[in-house]
């Protein structure tokens, strides 16, 4: 009885184009030959049944495999079959590429932390007028100003009055307040900033590289 | 002697300028990311770029040495230099080595303790998530 359903690959269909697989051509074989379309000795496939290998059974456990109660009720056994074999097969499409974008992340060496920092260029913002932008910038430049004269904080003498005197000109001119009353975004704002701060810490790391370079060459004897 | 002293104090002004540039990172919201650990594997990599580039100066060396109409004399003395200095930068990185081990042998404590939980961990049997067929 089996063998009646056994399409090869180079039978042909109604449109005359060679079809590949069983499933597609069952309902025509039924249809022509009036026969039922799960004979009385075969059990139709369930979903329930698709455990025989591991990779299955690991799909059968996901969510996206699980059929609603109006899908089983609607769909004939082999199409409750093939959907579930096609939600199957896009769970473990995704499962293996998430296996690939890791493997990916691996072989570029890039990182989460790298790609979030890379974001912060790609963000796409609507473009500011020339002189927004210079407003933009000199917040931006203030606020670098301060965080870098911010170590100093506290101390008496020459260096708190230096914070001071940046803190002032900030205080005066770059505020927070001045650049988003000239129309400059929020968004705009949090995004140079934070471009900035990517770069001064950059920056430090290098620093703190290039002298423990020197330290090293300093006790080897070579500098 | 005058020469040691200046070469302590050159040193003494590279810690100020790492300290303040770890201040200055602070600022920036990077607290507690320069961790004595952190820097001493910094220092490590600083250690092996510089045996490298030493080993690479060794190279060039050997290659004129073997080149014709160059002097042999010279190229050895530099040659005998360089492998001073390549046995001093591996002796200063073996201390890092040394040193990090010891930082993160604090941090795991008692090492026959954690020989024991080890072998604990591993006796564990495996779960499988594996559905078998029915």
């Amino acid at each position: 009885m089996a063998s009646n359903y056994a399409v090869s690959a180079n039978q042909t269909g109604t449109s005359g184009k060679p079809q590949v697989g069983g499933n597609k051509f069952k309902p025509l074989v039924a249809e022509k030959e009036n026969i039922p379309l799960t004979s009385p000795n075969e059990k139709a496939l369930q979903p329930t049944q698709m455990r025989a290998t591991s990779a299955s059974a690991w799909v059968r456990e996901t969510d996206s495999v699980k059929l609603s109660d109006s899908d089983k009720k609607d769909q004939a056994p082999e199409l409750q079959f093939e959907t579930a074999l096609d939600k199957g097969i896009h769970a473990v499409g995704s499962a293996v590429g998430a296996v690939l974008t890791g493997a990916a992340i691996i072989w570029t060496g890039e990182t989460p932390q790298g790609r979030a920092a890379s974001q912060y260029s790609d963000q796409a913002l609507p473009s500011l007028t020339t002189e927004q932008e210079e407003i933009a910038n000199a917040h931006t430049a203030a606020y670098a100003a301060v965080k870098n004269a911010g170590h100093n904080e506290g101390t008496k003498g020459v260096f708190s009055r230096a914070y001071e005197a940046v803190k002032n000109r900030v205080d005066a001119a770059f505020t927070r307040e001045h650049a988003l009353g000239s129309g400059v975004s929020h968004a705009h704002l949090t995004q140079k900033i934070k471009e900035r701060t990517f770069k001064e810490q950059q920056a430090i790391d290098d620093g703190i590289l290039a002298a423990l370079e020197t330290k090293e060459q300093l006790e080897t004897g070579l500098a | 002697m005058a020469k040691k002293n200046s070469k302590k104090s050159e040193i003494k002004v590279v810690n100020e300028l790492i300290s303040q540039l770890i201040l200055r990172a602070e600022a920036w919201g990077r607290k507690d990311y320069y961790t004595p650990l952190k820097l001493e594997e910094m220092q490590l990599e600083a250690s092996q770029k510089l045996i490298g580039e030493l080993l690479s100066e060794k190279a060039n060396l050997e290659y004129e040495l073997h080149a014709i109409g160059t002097n042999k004399r010279d190229a050895l003395i530099k040659i005998e230099r360089l492998n001073t200095y390549v046995l001093r930068a591996k002796y200063s990185m073996q201390k890092h080595i040394d040193k990090i081990k010891a930082m993160l042998g604090k941090k795991i404590g008692d090492k026959d303790k954690l020989t024991v939980a080890v072998a604990h961990i591993g006796k564990q049997p495996n779960v499988s998530v594996m559905v078998g067929s029915n």
